[in-house]
């Protein structure tokens, strides 16, 4: 499309034009439209009657297409310039994205000479189920940190929910980059550690002697850095959707406090205080960074400790003054950070999880609403961190011994006191198993450009930028690959997904590089190869390399 | 007639006079009507109005002309309106054919008057046996023999859907695989592919909200997803055409199909007469104009649902010998009228040759309105026409002037000329054309050709290949062989087709076309291969290997390099 004329032409990728959260049934005659709406943002002011007239449509919408689609209503809309999505997380309760596709703007001139501004649109390089994604993970972080909308209006009314939608969704609401609704950014899956046999024993042994000690801890997660180690034994009840949103949660907490320990060694080094808490800080930001390269774009995972803080305000003023302090005490991510407040002051991060289905393979897809509302759990979440190894534990709010306990600074005390004196060995064990994950395979992860996710279990493995990036002293970044590709990955990604009887996939783009997703067992391989004079049979050679090694690790 | 139908077709000569026309001799010269349901717009003459026509067929079932008029009666609801305004042609029985002298009067002849019943027959199973194939995937496929031929006056009084009754709010109604509407940017609705347009007003007022909204905003709606369904909308100035589907075709295809029925209602109104109707009254109810078309909307609907040429954007040929095809090719210029624009031959949907002007190709969405037209009605069968046609690239301003003849059982001579008064000439050239092809022989090899299924895989001899789609991009023109086992059945050939639509889809992305497409299945291995030249899509058993896959396919285009020739038109005579 590229004119001789053309003097200049200005990529704008796409932008939010406005966000909204609403449900018809709370205002059912035209006096009252105004009560659908429970939340709502937009890149510029609004009026309210212009918000109204796009919640008339997005209903209008979702009505018309039930006529014809009435399990199923109205996914997304495709105009011209602009992408709608929708979801219903609970029924009737509809969050609603309107998006300004990117485009680009090009300046050229007519037959006449005149400059003239041609601007083209593009559709395909926002990908729906993508965003999707974003909208499904959005909700989910809300639901395990503030419970379903519906038990929030039930119990404390709608301007309560109003109030909590604010506040969990304004931070990022905005920050979404919506060309980045990639693979790498949208298969969240999560990974994993591969363990010895000697050390898988270790660690479980670990586990259960914590939970001897204290048996009011339902559950036990283990992490090194930010891998999974060990996630229960098999009867656990935490979904894995659950445990992602866990876990992004856990994530930028995880890497702030490595940060910080980090700015803490060096500041022991130079004795220039000031200077580097200054240091300190800014570190602390771009470590974050790193990570919202990852998940700021689709997962909220930088708004839920916000929101935390938000709700917990006492929380968050007491890790940031532990992190002025630098105490090497305060080893609690999440939980008090000084171990000689009053059990007052202690506020308990509250989750609502619910209860794993067992049977169901396709966990990752969103349970329905029923099961959201009658399989929620509440529970209390402490996550604790020595050196490279979190524990996560989960308190039942349910039992009694678990409610006084989580409010029970003795508690706090104790479990750190035991943690302090009780895990070196298992650090040490972890942490050969780790240096010895990454000699594995550092080769494969240098030559082949993939990714490989294990359905059942949610592991993920790449070698691809940013994947690779969050190993943190991985020693390269990971692999990169061009836009183009990273959208055609994406493309063969929800074929894969939305035919389930394929097996393979192979394509050959006009610009020659290959794209490959393989799947068997629930695992699915996806391999980049962007060599020019390749074949179809050397392609397959590459792939089938690679699948016996995912196998290898996998089995592991 | 109502005093909007005369203002409209008087004020139509103005409007095709004030056009530009391609060149003089192309210009279109007559007046429009709505064809071709008018084509025959001879007034029945037992009755006082064609409206009745049926009746008079039932009570005077042995009046000879009464078949001509019961045919008219089945693919034209009214045609009144063009009765009425212009001169009619009477016929009498056996051949006694007397023309109007007005240039607009349109002329058929009746072959066998007495063979009404079998017409019937015929038609009513062409009617019905559209939608079936379409329905696949659908529990509900009816086989031909299903479908009873009874007789009953209140049934066969006009051309009447399969699915013409069903209430829109129904949800046998919502549940049909694929919709299409057409309704006028006020809002009214012109077509429904299942249903009746008078009972869907109330969805159609909704589309038109819906794209006015976004109108409003300075943009388009394109295309919205709903669980299984895909709502793909195509905005032509006073027309919205829209496609409710759960096949799974792509939006580009489903937005493909929406042009050609655009085009197919061009063709019968030229883009002139369209924009000026609804210049002089937004309001206006098209069906009025288009009443009796709807047979060539529903066959073309259902074709584009199982016919790979639309997707392809390309036509088939009949396979035979580049001798056979010469000969044929070189008798039709021989004989060919004056004034002619193209000349053709076609069998089932496929061309069997093509003779046009030097500086005039003809360009495969029309050759597909060309097709449809001739397999929307079985007139065609019976009688001579002459019918006015517009072909929207051709140029979709002015009509041009079709004479429809079968000069076998199965093969259709067609020639097409600018000029509306050239009947007589196209009928001798037919009778030279049938004389000196029975000749020498070829009538009857061109027969048999026709009657061929098309060749089968088993011709081939290449290993593992199940069946292929080869569009030669230098011809325009693709070839497949006929759907044998595993995909003799009409559910298992619909599958297959969606594989087709699948691989097409994602090798034509606009943004990120490709040049391999590979993929395996539970049951098929699809290979989609582009290059410069050519575009293969090759389906193989699921165990087949990459190198057993690669060399077949190399076998596959090594034949079809030696067959070339008789593949495909190479090289048509040109004037």
């Amino acid at each position: 499309m590229e004119t001789p004329s053309s003097y200049g032409s200005v990529a704008v990728p796409p932008s939010l034009n406005h966000f909204a959260i609403y449900n018809p049934t709370f205002g059912p005659t035209e006096e009252t439209q105004q009560d659908q709406l429970l939340y709502y943002v937009a890149k510029k002011t609004v009026p309210m009657d212009v918000k109204m007239r796009q919640i008339g449509l997005a209903q209008g919408l979702i009505n018309f297409t039930r006529a014809f689609s009435p399990i199923k209503a109205c996914e997304n809309v495709h105009t011209q310039k602009n992408r709608m999505v929708f979801h219903e997380p609970e029924k009737d309760y509809w969050i609603y994205v309107s998006i300004e596709l990117g485009h680009i703007k090009k300046l050229t001139k007519d037959k006449d000479g005149k400059p003239k501004t041609v601007v083209e649109y593009f559709d395909s390089n926002l990908h729906d189920s993508g965003i999707k994604r974003m909208l499904e993970m959005g909700y989910e972080m809300y639901r395990v940190f503030n419970g379903t909308f519906d038990s929030t209006v039930k119990t404390l009314g709608v301007k309560a929910l109003k109030i909590k939608l604010e506040e969990f969704f304004s931070n990022w609401v905005l920050e979404w980059e919506f060309d980045k609704t990639e693979l790498t950014k949208t298969i969240d899956g999560i990974f994993y550690l591969p363990l010895s046999n000697s050390a898988i024993s270790k660690v479980s042994s670990f586990v259960e002697q914590i939970q001897m000690e204290y048996k009011f801890i339902s559950e036990i997660i283990v992490l090194w850095q930010n891998k999974l180690v060990y996630n229960g034994d098999g009867n656990r009840s935490i979904s894995e959707n659950d445990l992602k949103c866990i876990l992004r949660h856990l994530d930028p907490l995880i890497s702030e406090k490595d940060a910080l320990e980090r700015g803490q060694e060096k500041k022991k080094k130079s004795k220039e205080a000031e200077k580097l808490s200054l240091k300190g800080f800014t570190r602390n930001f771009s470590g974050s960074n790193l990570f919202s390269y990852f998940s700021s774009t689709i997962s909220p995972s930088t708004s839920p400790p916000n929101n935390t803080y938000a709700s917990n305000s006492s929380n968050q003023h007491d890790t940031s003054h532990s992190s002025s302090n630098l105490t090497p005490s305060t080893n609690f991510l999440l939980g008090p950070s000084h171990l000689n407040v009053d059990d007052s002051d202690i506020k308990p991060l509250k989750v609502y999880l619910t209860k794993k289905v067992t049977g169901h393979l396709n966990d990752d897809i969103t349970e329905t609403d029923d099961e959201y509302e009658s399989n929620i759990e509440e529970y209390f979440l402490v996550a604790y961190k020595q050196n490279d190894l979190t524990l996560v534990f989960l308190i039942p709010n349910s039992l009694p011994e678990g409610y006084t306990k989580a409010y029970d600074k003795t508690f706090y005390k104790s479990i750190h006191e035991y943690l302090s004196s009780h895990s070196d060995d298992i650090i040490k064990i972890l942490n050969e198993d780790y240096e010895h994950s990454i000699k594995l395979g550092s080769d494969t992860d240098k030559e082949y450009r993939y990714v490989f996710f294990n359905k059942l279990n949610l592991a993920i493995k790449s070698s691809l930028y940013p994947f690779n990036a969050s190993n943190g002293t991985s020693s390269s970044k990971g692999l990169t690959i061009t836009g183009e590709m990273a959208h055609a990955l994406y493309d063969l990604h929800e074929d894969l997904e939305k035919y389930p009887h394929l097996t393979e996939i192979y394509t050959r783009s006009t610009t020659n590089f290959w794209i490959v997703g393989k799947r068997s067992n629930g695992r699915v391989l996806y391999v980049v190869v962007p060599k020019k004079e390749v074949s179809l049979m050397e392609v397959e050679d590459d792939v089938r390399k690679l699948s016996n090694l995912c196998d290898t690790i996998n089995s592991s | 007639m109502s005093p909007i139908m005369e203002e409209i077709l008087s004020d139509s000569n103005s409007i095709l006079t004030s056009d530009e026309p391609l060149s003089p001799t192309l210009q279109p010269q007559r007046r429009l009507k709505s064809r071709p349901t008018t084509q025959i717009s001879f007034d029945a003459y037992s009755s006082s109005s064609s409206g009745s026509s049926i009746k008079s067929f039932n009570t005077t079932p042995n009046k000879v002309d009464t078949g001509a008029d019961y045919l008219l009666g089945l693919i034209s609801k009214s045609n009144s309106n063009s009765a009425t305004s212009s001169e009619r042609t009477k016929i009498s029985p056996f051949h006694n054919v007397k023309i109007g002298k007005r240039p607009h009067s349109k002329i058929m002849l009746t072959k066998e008057a007495s063979s009404e019943e079998e017409e019937l027959a015929q038609q009513n199973i062409c009617i019905d046996s559209d939608v079936p194939l379409d329905n696949n995937g659908d529990d509900s496929i009816i086989s031909r023999n299903d479908i009873s031929v009874t007789l009953d006056d209140k049934e066969y009084s006009g051309y009447r859907r399969k699915y013409g009754h069903e209430d829109p709010q129904s949800i046998t109604w919502s549940r049909h695989r694929k919709h299409f509407f057409i309704l006028s940017s006020a809002g009214k609705p012109i077509y429904t592919r299942y249903g009746d347009e008078s009972r869907i007003s109330s969805y159609m007022g909704v589309i038109q909200a819906i794209v006015s909204f976004f109108a409003d905003a300075d943009d388009t709606i394109r295309c919205i997803n709903a669980g299984q369904h895909k709502l793909v909308f195509l905005l032509k100035g006073p027309l919205y055409l829209v496609a409710v589907s759960r096949t799974n075709e792509s939006e580009m295809q489903l937005r493909d199909q929406l042009s050609y029925l655009y085009n197919q209602i061009v063709s019968v109104l030229t883009t002139t007469q369209l924009t000026k109707i609804f210049e002089q009254r937004v309001n206006f109810d098209l069906r009025r104009l288009l009443g009796g078309t709807e047979p060539f909307l529903d066959n073309l609907a259902s074709t584009m649902s199982d016919e790979p040429g639309f997707m392809f954007s390309s036509i088939q040929c009949v396979r035979m010998s580049k001798d056979l095809r010469d000969k044929v090719g070189s008798i039709m210029q021989s004989i060919k009228p004056k004034d002619l624009l193209y000349a053709m031959l076609i069998t089932n949907n496929k061309l069997l040759t093509l003779l046009r002007p030097r500086k005039h190709s003809l360009h495969p969405a029309d050759l597909h309105l060309v097709f449809n037209m001739v397999n929307g009605s079985s007139t065609f069968r019976s009688v001579e026409s002459w019918t006015p046609i517009c072909l929207p690239k051709f140029n979709n301003k002015g009509f041009l002037h079709a004479y429809v003849c079968y000069i076998a059982s199965n093969v259709c001579l067609l020639f097409i000329s600018p000029d509306k008064d050239k009947f007589f000439e196209c009928s001798e050239a037919k009778n030279l054309l049938k004389e000196e092809l029975s000749a020498c022989n070829a009538l009857q090899e061109i027969e048999k050709a026709s009657q061929n299924e098309g060749y089968s895989i088993a011709d081939i001899g290449v290993p593992g290949l199940r069946h292929f789609i080869y569009k030669s991009r230098t011809h325009v023109q693709y070839t497949s062989p006929a759907f044998v086992a595993p995909y003799g059945d009409p559910r298992e050939k619909q599958k297959l087709y969606k594989l087709y639509c699948y691989t097409h889809d994602r090798m034509h992305s606009r943004l990120r076309p490709l040049k391999v497409h590979y993929y395996v299945s539970s049951t098929e291995t699809i290979l989609g291969w582009i290059t410069c030249s050519f575009e293969l899509y090759a389906v193989f058993g699921p165990l087949i290997s990459k190198s057993a896959l690669t060399s077949s396919s190399h076998t596959l285009l090594r034949w079809i390099k030696k067959e070339e020739e008789s593949l495909f038109i190479v090289s048509s005579p040109v004037f």
